[in-house]
């Protein structure tokens, strides 16, 4: 009987965690809610000195307005190369792929809002030292609509780590 | 003895010469720093749809209800908590054949573009395909709760290279929205 319990809670952990991980709907106080429209909440993201081997994380969170029910697709996506900050460049496309979308398309009904994480994962073998570079998290809406649709971006900075002076 | 252990220590030291410059040469754990900035990115938009109708070559059609010049026909609000830069994407029209979107108009090939806010009537702002997107909110971006409103002017390619009789084509304008 004792260990049922305990079975039940180590589930019930499990799904929890999972459900904080695959981004199911949260509850929680501090995200603002929208009448009308979408929109997420980190404008920007810098991950500093990351090396080769290293991996983190970091949230992205949309919110869906009162209006209508929305589905969003999350991509990578190029900043313009005659806007970036000084001493920045374009984050290659080719390394994309240490960039993991956890959920690349998300449905959400009227007034709810998603949290996903953003994996960055550099590769043990590259040779990618001193780059100040910028890529941007497109969330655009792909609610079948008229011609005009909207997309907001989160700005990511990923600066890898300098060569070490020998 | 002495001797080969010397060679066989040079060795070692060689190859991992070698190995280290095979390598990238970080420093040891440095330390990473992940910074979040949050802050509420939203805009809206008032005019989703537009229906251009039946077009022939070089004809020229305004994003409003009847297709004429209406300079602030949509209006974008920022509706986050920073202010923000929007630009103005758009794609090629498929249908058969594709229509490319270009700066200039030629065979198969239309243009769009769109009005500032402070310049309502010159239609100006290129529409883009690529990643060299321009804005259609004024330099010092749009504030919250700030309100930018626009238009923008279709005209069809300048002859067309099939026979287009009833052809219909479609693609989309994209406004995306980023922190100033």
């Amino acid at each position: 009987m004792k260990n049922k319990k305990i079975i039940i809670g180590i589930i019930l952990a499990m799904a929890i965690a999972a459900g904080s991980y695959f981004g199911v709907m949260h509850f929680k106080s501090g995200v603002p809610s929208l009448d009308e429209g979408f929109g997420i909440l980190q404008s920007e993201v810098e991950f500093r000195n990351v090396y080769p081997g290293w991996s983190g994380s970091a949230p992205l969170t949309i919110i869906n307005g009162k209006d209508r029910d929305r589905t969003f697709s999350i991509s990578l996506e190029q900043p313009n190369p005659n806007k970036l900050k000084q001493f920045y460049q374009v984050f290659p496309e080719e390394y994309y792929s240490w960039i993991t979308i956890t959920e690349p398309e998300v449905s959400l009904k009227a007034g709810q809002y998603h949290e996903q994480v953003i994996i960055f994962a550099m590769p043990e073998d590259v040779h990618y030292e001193g780059k100040y570079t910028e890529v941007r998290i497109r969330v655009s809406d792909i609610t079948p609509e008229g011609l005009v649709t909207l997309a907001v971006e989160s700005r990511w900075y990923i600066i890898t780590a300098e060569l070490e002076s020998s | 003895m002495k001797g080969f252990r010397r060679i066989a220590l040079s060795l070692v030291l060689a190859v991992s010469l070698l190995v280290g410059s095979a390598l990238p040469l970080v420093a040891a754990n440095p330390t990473v720093s992940i910074t979040v900035t949050a802050e509420l990115v939203a805009i809206t938009n008032s005019e989703d749809t537009w229906g251009i109708g039946a077009v022939v070559v070089d004809d020229v059609k305004y994003f409003s209800v009847d297709n004429v010049q209406d300079d602030d026909y949509s209006q974008i609000t920022n509706t986050g908590s920073v202010t923000v830069d929007v630009a103005i994407q758009g794609t090629d029209l498929t249908g058969t054949p594709n229509w490319t979107l270009a700066a200039t108009t030629a065979a198969d090939q239309y243009t769009l573009f769109a009005n500032k806010q402070a310049t309502p009537t010159v239609y100006d702002v290129e529409v883009k395909s690529s990643a060299e997107y321009n804005d259609i909110t004024a330099a010092a971006g749009l504030a919250v709760d700030g309100t930018n409103d626009w238009s923008m002017n279709f005209t069809a390619p300048s002859s067309f290279g099939g026979t287009e009789d009833g052809n219909e084509k479609s693609g989309t304008v994209t406004l995306v929205a980023s922190k100033h």
